[in-house]
């Protein structure tokens, strides 16, 4: 018997006929099945168990990891506090970050440089007692082809809309964002699809092999 | 009256926001789908219907994680391969059985002869599970290097020689069957 094949052509490194023989094969592969009945409610079943089960948690419904951040935290942001991030926040938009930072005293991040990608985040320290600090942190993509870059992490409930970063210069976007001392988990979406992790850092990858990267600021323990 | 079909972001907000309603949705829309991947790498309904149940409970817990919600299917296919690669290591291939295409839908035009589409089952089982899973993803779910790249965590590059090996082995087993 001969299997119904087309005459398509693929781009992929295959021969012409090792193509057509895969169609041919995925032509009857690929009839369409589904579960048998009840796989539904057992779903919805199995949900139900898992929801009940992760309400009665005190962290429910997330990565461990990611977890981590989400955990109810006692962080005191004083008044007193937020003036200081407000002037911290002013110094570093008028004098840069290389100078907040030997200001503060502290060893500034080097500016990474990569091919195709490239970004920097500055920790810039500022004086004011650590378990109250706010850290204004700059993020930095190079992406000549980009339209569009927003910053995603936990710190803004890897909402994509949540920060847009601006064009400083052709190709060069950014953004400044206060973050308090700890570790953050952080990417880039790109043109509103394109998930980018920073190429110049650290790395974490999920259980689903989604990659993001890892900025620690302050001595990166909260009080 | 138009009807407004709620996208996959739509839906996470809602479940992440407690309904979960919502969530059935989005297993009525992806099971079938899955379905037939977890059913063609494992080779039989029990197992394919149990890891996929297990997907989707695994991506209910994990839904607020989930970056890209309009790329929900991306994101649940990731979920499965690797709920797949599991079970398929945990069975072993002398669990493996052969899968009798579904007879109702198959076109009887073109699949007149069943015996081929055994044939053509037990030549996918003698696959290498990498080999399985990056032919099935490539021709009978039809997506892209770039796709498969992202789902399955392995580089271009080394899934197209899957898929070329794969082939390779294919019309060796099917000789005579597939021509």
């Amino acid at each position: 018997m001969r299997i119904h094949s087309n005459d398509q052509h693929d781009g992929d490194e295959l021969s012409r006929e090792d193509a057509d023989f895969a169609r041919q094969l995925a032509a009857v592969l690929r009839t369409s099945e589904s579960p048998r009945a009840g796989f539904d409610e057992r779903v919805r079943s199995a949900v139900q168990d898992a929801h009940a089960a992760s309400s009665a948690a005190t962290v429910f419904r997330l990565h461990p990891r990611t977890a981590v951040w989400r955990r109810p935290r006692s962080i005191t942001l004083r008044p007193a506090t937020w003036g200081a991030v407000a002037a911290g926040f002013a110094a570093l938009v008028s004098l840069g970050t290389l100078s907040a930072a030997r200001t503060a005293g502290r060893t500034q991040r080097p500016q990474n440089v990569a091919s195709g990608l490239q970004r920097t985040v500055s920790p810039p320290a500022m004086p004011v007692p650590a378990h109250d600090t706010v850290y204004v942190v700059r993020f930095v993509l190079s992406d000549a082809g980009a339209r569009t870059v927003s910053l995603v992490g936990d710190f803004n409930s890897w909402a994509k809309h949540a920060t847009p970063l601006s064009v400083v210069k052709p190709g060069v976007w950014s953004t400044q964002v206060a973050l308090p001392a700890g570790r953050h988990e952080y990417a880039f979406v790109v043109d509103g699809r394109r998930w980018v992790a920073d190429p110049a850092s650290e790395r974490l990858a999920d259980d689903f092999n989604t990659q993001s990267s890892v900025v620690t600021v302050g001595s990166g323990v909260v009080e | 009256m138009e009807v407004a079909v709620p996208s996959d972001a739509d839906l996470i907000a809602a479940v992440v926001g407690g309904d979960l309603d919502a969530f059935t949705i989005l297993v009525r829309r992806y099971r079938n789908l899955c379905f037939r991947f977890a059913l063609r790498i494992l080779g039989n309904r029990d197992d394919a219907e149990d890891a996929l149940q297990e997907a989707f409970v695994r991506a209910f817990r994990a839904l607020v994680t989930c970056r890209d919600r309009e790329r929900f299917g991306a994101w649940l296919y990731q979920i499965l391969v690797n709920e797949c690669r599991t079970r398929a290591t945990r069975m072993g291939r002398r669990d493996r059985q052969l899968v009798q295409l579904n007879p109702d839908i198959v076109d009887p035009a073109s699949h007149r002869d069943s015996a081929v589409s055994e044939e053509i089952e037990y030549a996918l089982a003698q696959l290498v599970p990498e080999q399985r899973e990056a032919f099935l993803l490539k021709y009978v779910e039809e997506l892209s290097y770039e796709e498969i790249a992202e789902i399955t965590g392995v580089g271009v590059s080394a899934l197209k020689m899957r898929v070329k090996r794969s082939c390779e082995r294919l019309r060796e087993l099917l000789e005579g069957v597939v021509r």
